[in-house]
């Protein structure tokens, strides 16, 4: 090639033309891993649905198990009282042996054991029966309704999911990580006042520290993290009353 | 007498006092201006600091001739057969040698998440549009009287990655090394600097203040095919390059796969630190004032600035077309972030972003273009070598 202006000029023409088709081709790539692993189980690839209201528990697992419960068939003469009602899934206290409860709301919540082998849960508005057994040797997590269950018992109990319909101000009032990080200082705390644009927490990502500011004037009603754990995105962090 | 005056002689001529230069005394406060920067300012001084203690050293005479023997005769020497006799020379053959820059590649694919790249594919777009700069800065280079080798590995620095910036020179000027390598990683810790009014000249508020959708979670297969079928990818369209896209997306495989955690977090701590050592003290080192202190060197730090104003339009300027059409779903500010420093970009992105909307987190969107960005600029690197190399 012969060294002159107009000859950096082509190639500068030729080589931006080609990093742009070389990029578009892997964009096309990734799009193509995209349907293609679609249909595998382990994907989670359903949380994007947005109708889905049972992400707040705790990330990718309770989530991805969700196909299964939608798949399930409608039963029960309760199914329209459900309906109305959040689901409310109890994680157990530690040393009851898997222990659960399940039920509409505080007043009527009944405890079951793992001796009883059926619940009902509502998921968005549907009532669902599941059933649930003991597999040997497998991991609590693969069970549909206990996956609160698998974790440990020290963690702090995840919220009940609310419906957004039933609970309008449910959404509004929990705040959840922006991002996956570190938590780095926690200055909310229970009953603790914050005016709009003070930081309630640090989380550090990238090497970066990310304050959480409030979004408005408001108490803190609980946190449900501590300094030093990592969050995922979408991780409930605190609620404001 | 006579003995005593032998005496002083054979030490003025042993000692470096005998061989100082202005042009070394002006070196050496570039050296400590440097180290300031990087102890009493935080400015990357995981690289600025070795880098700047290997130039202090390169311009002390004396130790230089024990400890250092690069000048551009040697490093012309280096095509044929290559000798290092000095310490810091074995590190700079290593750099030559194209040992180093896949390696820190290695590390830097251990460290790299490139979910949200997979969640928002559309940000290898952006990766490429900000690679812009490469071509504005090789065009003027051409233009000042580079030779188009020279021109090309001093457009690389607008892609504002180091070890493709280092690797570039490597094949096709090596005698720029020092300059270069200096421009490149001086403006990757100016990131903070250069970017914020480019970004804010070339978009609204309203635009600024786009909320984008939460990524979608990433699956484990996705993230597993993704390094395998793009080592492909590039390696066969691109071989020059197939060994840095190779090392970075075997780190990056290493992370994924789950199986080989020591292996992985090798690669993304000691490994890649051991690598930027003697990266780094090798870069410092070429900056002696033979061989740094002279227009053309002025020319590439110019020339850095303008590749990487323009590669932050352009990923700016495309991060606004997106906004326009996606119906404002799209945040422009995740465009600049296609300038390949991982994470500084993505890091400005955020606080511009969180100025104008303090609720807004962009960081996580901004490191898909960010990452896309280190793909963008070897691949722009692979291009350019594979036509201008010998």
């Amino acid at each position: 090639m012969p060294d002159t202006v107009a000859s950096s000029l082509w190639l500068s023409l030729v080589d931006i033309l080609v990093v742009f088709a070389v990029l578009a081709f892997l964009m096309l790539i990734c799009l193509g891993l995209r349907f293609f692993s679609r249909g595998s189980r382990d994907e989670g690839s359903t949380e994007d649905e947005e109708d889905t209201q049972v992400d707040a528990a705790a990330g990718d697992e309770p989530a991805s198990e969700l196909p299964m419960l939608k798949s399930l068939p409608v039963i029960g003469q309760d199914a329209e009282r459900l309906s109305a009602a959040p689901i409310m899934v109890d994680a157990g206290r530690p040393g009851t042996d898997s222990a659960f409860a399940v039920g509409l709301d505080e007043a009527d919540l009944g405890t079951a054991t793992a001796q009883s082998h059926a619940f009902r849960i509502t998921v968005n508005g549907k009532a669902f029966e599941v059933g649930v057994e003991q597999m040997a040797g497998a991991s609590p997590a693969r069970h549909i309704a206990p996956a609160p269950v698998a974790r440990p018992p020290a963690a702090p109990v995840p919220p009940p999911a609310m419906s957004h319909s039933a609970h309008p101000t449910g959404g509004a009032n929990l705040m959840r990580s922006p991002l996956p990080g570190k938590v780095l200082k926690v200055f909310a705390a229970p009953g603790k006042a914050f005016k709009r644009g003070d930081t309630l927490l640090v989380i550090e990502a990238m090497k970066m520290e990310n304050e959480i500011l409030a979004p408005r004037d408001c108490v803190v009603d609980e946190v449900h993290v501590e300094a030093s754990q990592s969050v995922k995105t979408g991780e409930p962090l605190l609620r404001m009353v | 007498m006579d003995v005593i005056q032998t005496a002083i002689k054979g030490f003025r001529e042993f000692s470096g006092i005998y061989n100082f230069t202005m042009g070394n005394a002006v070196m050496l406060v570039v050296a400590c201006v440097l180290m300031y920067l990087a102890i009493a300012k935080d400015f990357e001084p995981i690289l600025l600091l070795p880098i700047a203690f290997g130039c202090f050293l390169a311009n002390i005479p004396a130790a230089r001739g024990a400890f250092y023997s690069i000048n551009p005769e040697y490093v012309r020497d280096l095509t044929g057969t290559v000798k290092p006799t000095a310490l810091l020379d074995f590190f700079y053959f290593l750099v030559k040698s194209e040992i180093l820059p896949p390696l820190i590649f290695l590390g830097i694919g251990a460290m790299t998440d490139f979910g949200p790249l997979l969640a928002n594919p559309v940000s290898l777009l952006l990766g490429a549009a900000a690679q812009v700069g490469v071509f504005v800065a090789m065009v003027v280079a051409k233009l000042l009287h580079f030779s188009l080798g020279q021109a090309a590995a001093i457009g690389i620095i607008g892609g504002a990655d180091g070890p493709t910036a280092i690797y570039t020179a490597t094949k096709l000027a090596p005698e720029l090394l020092g300059p270069i390598a200096v421009a490149a990683y001086t403006y990757m810790s100016l990131v903070p600097l250069i970017q914020p009014p480019i970004m804010r000249l070339l978009s609204t508020h309203e635009m600024r203040s786009t909320v984008m959708k939460q990524l979608r979670p990433v699956g484990k297969l996705e993230r597993i095919l993704f390094p395998i079928v793009t080592t492909f990818v590039i390696g066969i369209l691109l071989p020059p390059v197939a060994p840095l896209v190779g090392m970075l997306m075997l780190g990056n495989l290493l992370r994924e796969s789950g199986v080989v955690e020591r292996l992985s977090n090798t690669a993304a701590n000691e490994l890649i630190n051991i690598c930027t050592i003697f990266l780094s003290v090798a870069v410092g080192g070429s900056m002696n004032a033979e061989s740094f202190l002279n227009l053309r060197t002025l020319y590439i730090i110019g020339l850095g600035v303008v590749a990487f104003g323009f590669s932050t339009a352009g990923g700016m300027l495309l991060g606004d077309l997106m906004w326009m059409l996606s119906g404002h779903k799209i945040n422009p500010l995740i465009g600049s972030a296609g300038v390949s420093a991982v994470p500084m970009a993505a890091r400005v992105s955020q606080k511009v972003g969180q100025q104008d909307n303090p609720s807004n987190f962009l960081l996580m969107h901004a490191m898909g273009p960010n990452v896309a960005g280190v793909i963008g600029t070897a691949v722009a690197a692979g291009i350019m070598i594979s036509l201008l190399g010998h």
